[in-house]
């Protein structure tokens, strides 16, 4: 027998396996193995002519004769060992293919229990066909081995979310399966479903399940289920209400939470979301909590009751419930524990769980599931979430009860709960966290509109007077009269910027000659924007007034709300230009400064621009040259004031002098500060120049 | 019959050459059917061929390669014919279950005397003796 060429054995074996007895099998089958393997090798030319001769005329076909062969051992599966086992399963799936197909009529019990304890992804075909044979165990057991195929193409691991569906002996294919294996699957499932009036195996619709996380799903897609459940009465459709009711599996109630808004299984779906065993059930369908936001997933919630059992803290959800009972909700991730108290929102819960289960969330160890009820929460919950030890969740509820974007926030005069308010802005000032104290800082500035600095306090300052006029100019007259300066020059200050000061002269006037000579300057130029008669008189008075800041003041008042007239070749009046020629002399460099700036911006100028009185820009040139550091600084301020822009033609011919004295200022000055200022007013002079020089030569080029 | 000669005449020649080819006929009628007589031979041998299946060539094989004597040969066939199982007959040698078997069943059948005495020579060929039953001790 040893000489008898492998072609002819191979011939001869199929036939010797069928007919011989159960003593010999064991050696033949090892031999017909044998042969099976030795085909594979090429054989030389020589060889293959013989083999070609031997058979002459036929050709024999040695891959359907090893592929005959293979379905011969296929009944005697049971009894081969381990190595043999994995010769047939090394063979070519095509040829297993070819093999089980030759088998599948006269032995389908015996090829669908191969194809169960051997689910080969390529043999989905066969597995298909075995479905709907009318043997009720080839049809199970050809339906399991298709769930086996799913899970090995897809290579989904064993886990406890597939509970008895996916047995943790259950292991994933090896080699990278291609698209078009994974699609013959997917097809054979579509197929399976299709047909599952034929069969009603359930293990299909599991398949179908594992594929589908949704009806929306590309999985769904692929398999045909938005067209099987558009058909109406299709048996697929009781299939999967039977699946999602009877299955204990975790992960069918997670897909019964996605599928609950389809019509066709929805009920089913619903009553299987009302049932949660265990954490993990829990945990699965709260971890996508947020399809709760989902208007058809949240009415369907409304009619889905929750038992709940007392405990030591109230009542609570009981256990196998739509939601986790106390001990669950703290093995819960805390994106699940998020989702837990909305959830409770939109199920028919027990008022006093619904509270236990919100008091839970607020103290929750979580940061972000504090962070998403404090935004939920009643403004007396919030104010204490404000003090939360998390930023997050202090800035949160911070900017809950800001003011932010609100158009009128504080009602004038503040009542009780305002105040209450501007307490807590007042102590959140001094929050351990920067953001909410840069929030509460512009809050406390919305309650309170004598902080003129800020523009948050302005604008509740402009919300009042509009409101109540008389009311805000009765405070801002009290305030004027109170004790503390700082308020006094803040209240005279507002009033300037909301336009008030006509209504407040008496008070301005009286603040004029007050004692506070910070106060007294913030009247007197204040009262340079009234214009009248009084008010130019109560500058009068101040500008012999003995404190050199109400004097400058009051020059610079003086020279605004003097009338306009064209005398002597300035627009100053007679008074006004007597009085800046006698100032322009003071001692004090403010004085002095703001009586040269009024004649120099205030004087008639010639037809080529220069001033027609040199007097201001003579009294500059003193200022620079000034022996005194402070006049020197002064007059490089009036310097850069006056002299940039239209200034370089009223200067006229000093102005380059000028210039050089400011650059020499710049570099060889004693003082610091007097060289830093005029380093800045080279800046600004030679910025000027440049814009001057540009527009000049893009005219030119016009 | 009159011997017609063929003139080659090539182009651009300006007269005829001086070859002349002469074709006997006479001679091209024994190769014809010398070829005619292969043909058929050849045809014969593989609609034989044809007629055999591919499992009794491989038996053939099988027979030819164990280096049987024609005596086992013709008890060999003799049997697989009665059986009607010509196309497995190399099962026969291969499986002394598989012979065992397919004698009995020639005893169940009660087949001819020739059958059964080649169904003995088989036996004790592939097998060994055969002890007969049935005898006056």
């Amino acid at each position: 027998m040893r000489k008898v060429p492998q072609i002819v054995r191979l011939a001869l074996f199929p036939q010797v396996l069928a007919s011989i007895g159960r003593a010999e099998r064991e050696e033949f089958i090892a031999e017909a193995l044998a042969t099976l393997v030795a085909c594979d090798t090429p054989v030389s030319r020589w060889e293959r002519l013989k083999n070609h001769l031997r058979f002459w005329p036929h050709r024999l076909n040695v891959q359907q004769h090893q592929t005959q062969l293979i379905a011969t051992i296929f009944p005697h599966w049971a009894g081969l060992t381990g190595e043999q086992r994995a010769v047939v399963l090394g063979r070519p799936a095509w040829q297993l293919k070819a093999a089980l197909e030759s088998e599948l009529k006269t032995e389908p019990l015996a090829v669908a229990r191969w194809l169960e304890a051997h689910p080969i992804e390529r043999l989905a075909d066969v597995a298909g066909q075995l479905l709907i044979l009318p043997d009720r165990d080839a049809s199970r057991l050809a339906a399991r081995a298709l769930l086996h195929m799913v899970v090995r193409a897809l290579g989904i691991q064993p886990s406890p979310v597939f509970g008895e569906v996916i047995p943790d002996r259950e292991e994933p294919g090896e080699e990278a399966l291609s698209a078009v294996t994974q699609g013959e699957v997917i097809a054979n499932i579509r197929d399976g479903l299709a047909q599952f009036g034929q069969h009603q195996q359930r293990d299909v619709i599991l398949a179908a399940f594992i594929l589908a996380d949704s009806l929306e799903s590309p999985g769904s897609a692929a398999l045909g289920l938005p067209e099987l459940l558009a058909e109406e009465g299709h048996p697929v459709q009781a299939g999967m209400r039977a699946a999602l009711r009877r299955s204990h599996a975790p992960f069918m109630r997670s897909r019964a939470w996605r599928w609950m808004k389809c019509e066709h299984v929805g009920s089913a779906a619903l009553e299987r979301v009302g049932r949660g065993h265990g954490a993990l059930e829990h945990e699965l369908v709260l971890s996508a909590g947020h399809l709760l936001l989902h208007p058809a997933r949240r009415a369907a919630l409304l009619g889905l009751k929750v038992g709940s059992k007392s405990g030591p803290a109230g009542p609570v959800p009981s256990e196998g419930g739509a939601l986790p009972s106390p001990a669950e909700l703290d093995s819960l991730s805390q994106v699940s524990r998020r989702w837990v108290g909305e959830m409770a929102d939109a199920m028919q819960v027990d008022r006093g769980v619904r509270g236990v289960l919100r008091a839970s969330m607020l103290s929750d160890r979580a940061s972000w599931v504090r962070h998403a009820y404090a935004r939920s929460a009643d403004p007396v919950e919030q104010a204490d979430f404000v003090f939360d030890a998390d930023a997050r969740v202090a800035r949160t509820a911070c900017l809950g009860r800001s003011a932010a974007g609100a158009r009128i926030w504080s009602r004038w005069p503040m009542r009780s709960s305002d105040w209450q308010r501007a307490r807590l802005a007042g102590k959140l000032t001094r929050s351990a966290h920067a953001a909410v104290r840069s929030i509460a800082r512009q809050d406390a500035a919305r309650m309170n509109p004598w902080m003129v600095d800020l523009p948050e306090s302005r604008l509740a300052a402009r919300e009042w007077l509009a409101s109540d006029r008389a009311g805000f100019l009765g405070a801002l007259r009290e305030r004027l009269h109170g004790e503390v300066g700082r308020d006094r020059v803040d209240a005279i200050r507002l009033a300037r910027i909301l336009r008030l000061t006509v209504g407040i002269e008496p008070e301005l006037l009286e603040l004029a000659v007050g004692e506070d000579a910070r106060v007294a300057a913030t009247a007197v130029a204040a009262l340079g924007d009234l214009g009248s008669d009084s008010a130019r008189a109560g500058i009068d008075r101040s500008l012999r007034a003995e404190d050199d800041r109400v004097r400058a003041n009051a020059v610079e008042a003086g020279v605004r709300s003097a009338p306009r007239a064209e005398h002597a070749g300035a627009l100053l009046d007679v008074r006004m230009y007597g009085v800046m020629i006698e100032l322009k002399g003071d001692p004090h460099h403010r004085v002095r400064a703001n009586a040269l700036r009024g004649l120099i911006e205030h004087t008639g100028v010639d037809r080529a621009g220069a001033v027609i009185d040199s007097a201001g820009v003579d009294g500059l040139r003193e200022m620079l040259e000034d022996d005194r550091s402070m006049h020197r600084l002064a007059g490089l301020w009036l310097a850069e004031r006056t002299l940039s822009g239209p200034g370089r033609a009223r200067a006229g011919a000093c102005y380059d002098w000028m210039c050089r004295r400011v650059a020499g200022i710049a570099t060889r000055d004693g003082d610091e500060m007097v060289r830093t200022r005029a380093v800045r007013c080279a800046r600004r002079l030679l910025a000027g120049m440049r814009g001057e020089s540009g527009a000049g030569r893009a005219r030119a080029a016009a | 019959m009159v011997q017609k000669p063929i003139t080659i005449v090539e182009p651009g020649m300006s007269e005829a050459p001086g070859f002349t080819f002469e074709v006997n006929w006479w001679v091209l009628a024994p190769l014809a059917a010398a070829t005619l007589a292969c043909a058929l031979v050849v045809y014969l041998a593989i609609r034989a061929r044809l007629r055999v299946s591919e499992d009794e060539l491989a038996t053939r094989a099988l027979v030819k390669r164990t280096r049987l004597d024609r005596k086992t040969r013709r008890a060999l066939w003799r049997v697989a014919d009665q059986l009607g199982m010509r196309d497995r007959a190399g099962v026969l040698l291969m499986s002394q279950s598989a012979l065992l078997a397919a004698v009995g069943q020639l005893k169940v059948r009660q087949g001819d005397r020739k059958t059964a005495a080649a169904a003995t020579t088989l036996v004790e060929r592939l097998i060994g003796p055969v002890k007969t039953s049935g005898g006056a001790g």
